[in-house]
């Protein structure tokens, strides 16, 4: 049988298809729980947000561009969401200037002399979770999502300039982990 | 350029190809000069490389079933306000206009002088209502508010 395509399950979700929308969701969940992720740096709160977004987008299906790709669509109402969340737990963090903080340190252990993906996938999350919330946002923003300093600047609600800062020191800090970390 | 070295913000412009190919050449030869700044731009290309091959984790549940418990009854479509009232707006103008076409009948003599332009319309001019415009206005207004109420009641989606 034929898969049904991302903009035929959006109809039929509309439509009051139940089914399909749990479709949707199945198709979507790791990528939006990624995000979240990403962002968050939990586990249990991504999980949480993920949920909450597929529930928030489902009352907006009906102003979803059917000629535009799910995918994209999803995650931005994820990282909107969290991005609201983490400003609502760290209030001014994302208006701040210096907002540098070095990298959580890493525990004891010595790196592997060749890492396997899911260890060094695991060691730059650990890094990615190590930075500021606006820092991880930016690099969601514009690593994941591709977006480029103006679209950046208007989800966070910051000046164009702060974003560029934001984002060129959180590459910096993570460069500086992910040294430390030998990948 | 700013002194011997690029800036860490000049390095990112750089990656994320916001310069002009002007500005791209030079970075370039700097970088074949200056090997601090070459050392910092692998750096910052690992970052980038890292980053495109980080593996993605699986929710710990299907989420499909929690999301599906929490789903409203049905999708709200927003009301377009101005769709609704506007066109009750149009409607309610069209009746003040044909009231006050009514009370035009008074003017005969300009009627009159525009019978030639005019003859279909006077010849088939409407009957003249036998009350003042101000009499007929709080009938009109309790009219116009029992149509808002009942078509709101006639519009309305069903709950399921």
């Amino acid at each position: 049988m034929v898969a049904l395509t991302d903009q035929e399950l959006v109809l039929r979700s509309v439509s009051g298809n139940r089914e399909a929308y749990g479709d949707l969701v199945e198709r979507y969940q790791t990528a939006v729980f990624n995000v979240c992720l990403r962002l968050t740096s939990e586990k249990m709160a991504a999980e949480d947000l993920a949920q909450e977004t597929f529930v928030r987008a489902f009352s907006r299906l009906t102003s979803f561009d059917r000629d535009r790709p799910f995918g994209p669509w999803i995650k931005r109402i994820a990282s909107n969401l969290c991005i609201n969340a983490l400003k609502r737990l760290e209030p001014d963090s994302f208006d701040l200037e210096e907002t540098a903080r070095e990298p959580s340190p890493r525990s004891s252990e010595q790196p592997e002399a060749a890492l396997d993906e899911s260890e060094r996938s695991r060691l730059i999350r650990r890094a990615i979770a190590g930075l500021p919330a606006p820092y991880r946002a930016v690099i969601e923003l514009r690593h994941f999502e591709e977006l480029d300093y103006q679209a950046m600047a208007r989800i966070l609600n910051l000046p164009v300039n702060t974003v560029r800062t934001h984002l060129s020191r959180a590459r910096a800090a993570l460069a500086k982990a992910l040294i430390r970390e030998d990948i | 350029m700013n002194g011997p070295h690029l800036t860490e913000l000049q390095l990112n412009d750089y990656l994320d190809g916001f310069l002009t190919s002007q500005q791209e050449l030079e970075f370039e030869e700097h970088f074949q000069q200056c090997p601090d700044c070459t050392r910092q731009l692998k750096n910052l290309r690992s970052v980038f490389a890292d980053l495109l091959v980080l593996e993605e984790l699986d929710p710990s549940n299907d989420l499909s079933i929690r999301v599906l418990a929490q789903l409203p009854a049905e999708i709200r479509i927003p009301q377009k306000w101005w769709w609704t009232f506007g066109l009750q707006g149009i409607c309610g103008v069209v009746l003040a206009l044909a009231i006050l076409y009514n009370q035009f009948s008074k003017l005969e003599p300009l009627l009159d002088s525009l019978r030639p332009i005019f003859i279909r319309l006077t010849s088939f001019a409407p009957p003249t209502i036998p009350y003042s415009i101000y009499s007929l206005l709080p009938i009109l207004i309790s009219a116009g508010i029992l149509w808002l109420v009942s078509s709101s009641f006639i519009l309305r989606k069903p709950s399921r």
